[in-house]
């Protein structure tokens, strides 16, 4: 059996449902499973590295029910990278022997019989991250059939040595695959008109979007979608960009397009194109809509002999329709090659296990914003690189931040999250900003408090990522993660992701500004099912927060009143009874206006609200 | 003859006086680490990472100038291993602030790097 990939392509789109163009119509493939609230469980990384063995996740399940973590929703035990021979075995996974001496079939079993539900780990690209050679590219159907006899209920899906993308391990030539190669202009010919159209020329034509580019000649390059995996990348509106040329011809009918263009194999210039025509009636012979564009060319171009030695492509045959048309250079190969890996596993595991819902979590970093189109197949995924870098081993908790320039802190997860709430939903899935790192060294009880509203209130995934030896009933640890009141924020059965609807630095929108200075205070507002809201004072910086920060019910209800139940009663309401879900304090309030001072440093004030 | 990762373990065991078979089951190697493939520096990085751990060797606590490193986060794996010995001053970038996660190291590199885990005046501050 072989064990080694033999792709050496990105594959065909399976369908319209694989394009771009897709992405924003929000249907979830038909065979996925929606309705469901975020995961809930404990992953091995933050805790253990790739030291976790499968005495440690036993130690791990015996400790969620020692202190009935299961009762509260904890259900998932997921082993992360570290866990599998470095090599295929007749094609097959196979467990690290040292490790985890008696396989995972046995270690799914104590798992089960725990009550409990049993994770793994994997990669769509060729290799693990931590090295092992045994990525489910191209293996996706056997591997589907491992899991599926080893009893997995839930599968991480990581992004290393991915072969379509410049992601970590990859070639750095894989760029060539995301984007477009840099294009001077096009000419095109037929029934006695010739137009030569220049990317420099604005009246010809237009660069959409935030990334593309022009360089100092006026040809076009960067186009292509953003890379999400570093802070700082917005994640609100439109990621991608394209070329489009206006032609405005006086007879419908086949006319010639030649592209002027030049390959490399970098960010910013590769050599995938995608060309789409879009006329009144272009797609009229498919069926398709008016105005829907018809994709007459997805593939590579042959490749020049250097990025700046621009050469005129073969004529690429076209039909345009009388009037104006829109010739549009593109490459959303970046979402669409990564869906399509990610769709292949989901499938797989489909098919291996029909009766079963083998939770997708996807770990592709944020990188080609999955935020648009990861609903098809992930109950969730992640929207940056890791949380923390410096994971823990048996005997030594490992470190978190509260904040930090890199993806590496809680404030830096959160700051990206926070500004997408409408991307998850029940029909969709969940924003994932990785595991917690609650009781981590560094973190210190009031961050943890905060972390865990946090990620409460935007609907994330509840992994935990500490040693569970360090937490005994009762204890301080204990407290923050068994907060039944927070956690039932998290798993509200109208599964709304808290919106921002006031932040100290960003009066005009704060719903949608990405903010990174953390010296601020926000305020979060999330609807709930039985009528009840949630609202979040939190003080991201380092320093007490004395002032008092008010919010009106009518401002909240002006972002997010359209997802409250009860939204009439909520307008008229001017008595609430609130309760402070960290102190447990309940009092009676006359008024809409909603108040906290005195935040502690990286501390909180949360409120469950209801109508009196 | 190429510098191999088993080169690598089998010296990294004989500094610890252990067979490298223990070595394995200690959690200082991976299973891969026992194999006849190059040795790159991120590999490298974490043997000599986990050699100093198991040696009793404290971590450093403040790698701050590692994240200056242009290539640290390309092994989300590894940061914290190539941060420690970057530090730490046992292995230095290949060329400016770029670390080299998938070069290869010689034979003459890996001697240096052995070098300095147990001589700690030999390492660059």
């Amino acid at each position: 059996m072989k064990t080694r990939t033999s792709r050496t392509n990105p594959e065909p789109l399976k369908g319209k449902e694989y394009e771009y163009s897709s992405f924003a119509e929000g249907k979830a493939f038909p065979e996925k499973k929606t309705g469901l609230l975020p995961a809930m469980g404990w992953n091995s990384w933050n805790a253990f590295g790739s030291g976790n063995t499968e005495e440690l996740a036993k130690m791990t399940a015996d400790k969620f029910i020692e202190l009935e973590l299961d009762k509260l929703g904890y259900e998932y035990i997921v082993l992360d990278d570290g866990c599998y021979c470095p090599e295929r075995a007749d094609g097959k996974l196979t467990n690290e022997p040292v490790k985890f001496p008696s396989g995972f079939k046995a270690l799914g079993d104590y798992i089960h019989e725990k009550g409990l539900k049993f994770g793994m780990y994997n990669d769509v690209g060729t290799n693990l991250c931590a090295g092992a050679a045994v990525g489910t590219c191209g293996f996706e159907d056997v591997d589907a059939k491992s899991y599926a006899e080893w009893g997995v209920d839930f599968l991480k899906v990581d992004n290393c040595y991915y072969l379509w993308d410049n992601a970590t391990f990859s070639k750095p030539e894989s760029a060539k695959y995301t984007f477009a190669p840099k294009i001077k202009g096009i000419r095109v010919t037929g029934h006695g008109q010739d137009f030569s159209l220049r990317a420099a020329d604005s009246a010809a034509c237009e660069l959409t979007g935030s990334v593309g580019k022009f360089d100092d000649e006026g040809n076009a390059f960067f186009i292509g979608t953003t890379d999400g995996t570093n802070v700082g990348t917005t994640p609100v509106g439109e990621q991608s960009s394209e070329l489009v040329f206006y032609v405005n011809t006086s007879e419908e009918g086949l006319y010639d397009l030649f592209v002027t263009y030049a390959t490399a194999q970098e960010v910013g210039q590769g050599e995938w194109l995608q060309i789409a025509v879009t006329g009144e009636e272009s797609g009229s012979d498919k069926g398709l809509e008016e105005n829907d564009s018809k994709i007459i060319f997805d593939g590579m171009m042959e490749a020049t002999p250097s990025k700046d030695a621009f050469t005129v492509s073969g004529a690429f045959s076209i039909k345009l329709c009388k009037g104006e048309n829109e010739i549009v250079f593109m490459n959303h190969r970046r979402q669409e090659n990564t869906l399509n890996s990610y769709a292949a596993m989901f499938y797989a595991l489909k098919e291996a296990s029909p009766e079963k819902d083998i939770l997708l979590s996807m770990c592709e970093w944020g990188k080609t914003n999955p935020q648009n189109w990861g609903y098809k197949v992930g109950a969730s995924w992640r929207i940056l690189n890791d949380i923390t870098f410096c994971v823990g081993r048996d005997g030594d908790p490992g470190r978190g931040s509260w904040n930090h320039p890199g993806t590496q802190s809680i404030c830096s997860q959160y700051n990206k999250a926070v500004v997408m709430d409408e991307f998850s939903g029940l029909d969709r899935g969940w924003n994932d900003p990785d595991m917690m790192v609650i009781g981590m060294n560094d973190i210190t009880r009031q961050m943890s408090e905060t972390h865990m509203v946090m990620w409460c209130m935007l609907n994330s995934p509840l992994m935990l990522g500490l040693d569970l030896r360090r937490v005994q009933k009762g204890d301080e640890l204990y407290k923050i993660i068994a907060n039944k009141e927070l956690i039932a924020l998290n798993q509200d059965a109208l599964g709304v992701q808290a919106k921002r609807v006031f932040s100290t630095l960003e009066e005009n929108e704060p719903d949608t500004a990405y903010i990174m200075d953390d010296n601020r205070v926000d305020v979060l507002f999330k609807p709930l099912s039985n009528g009840d809201f949630a609202v979040s004072f939190i003080n991201l910086s380092t320093e007490k927060n004395e002032a008092v920060i008010s919010v009106s019910l009518d401002v909240m209800l002006d972002f997010a009143g359209h997802k409250c139940v009860n939204l009439d009663k909520l307008e008229k309401a001017s008595k609430f009874k609130l309760k402070n879900l960290i102190t447990g304090e309940e009092t009676v309030q006359e008024g809409r206006m909603f108040s906290a001072g005195n935040i502690e440093p990286c501390g909180n004030v949360t409120f469950r609200v209801s109508v009196c | 003859m190429e510098y191999t990762v088993l080169d690598f373990s089998n010296r990294i065991a004989e500094l610890l006086s252990v067979p490298v078979d223990k070595a394995y089951k200690s959690g200082v190697l991976e299973m891969q680490d026992l194999k006849e493939t190059p040795l790159t520096r991120q590999t490298a990085a974490r043997i000599v990472h986990r050699t100093l751990l198991y040696l009793g060797e404290h971590d450093e606590r403040n790698v701050e100038k590692a994240f200056l490193l242009k290539d640290i986060y390309d092994c989300h794996t590894c940061v914290m291993h190539v941060a420690q010995v970057y530090v730490k001053g046992i292995m230095k970038p290949s060329e400016d602030l770029v670390f080299g996660m998938q070069e290869c190291l010689s034979d003459e590199e890996a001697n240096d790097i052995l070098l300095k885990i147990s001589n700690k005046e030999k390492r660059i501050n």
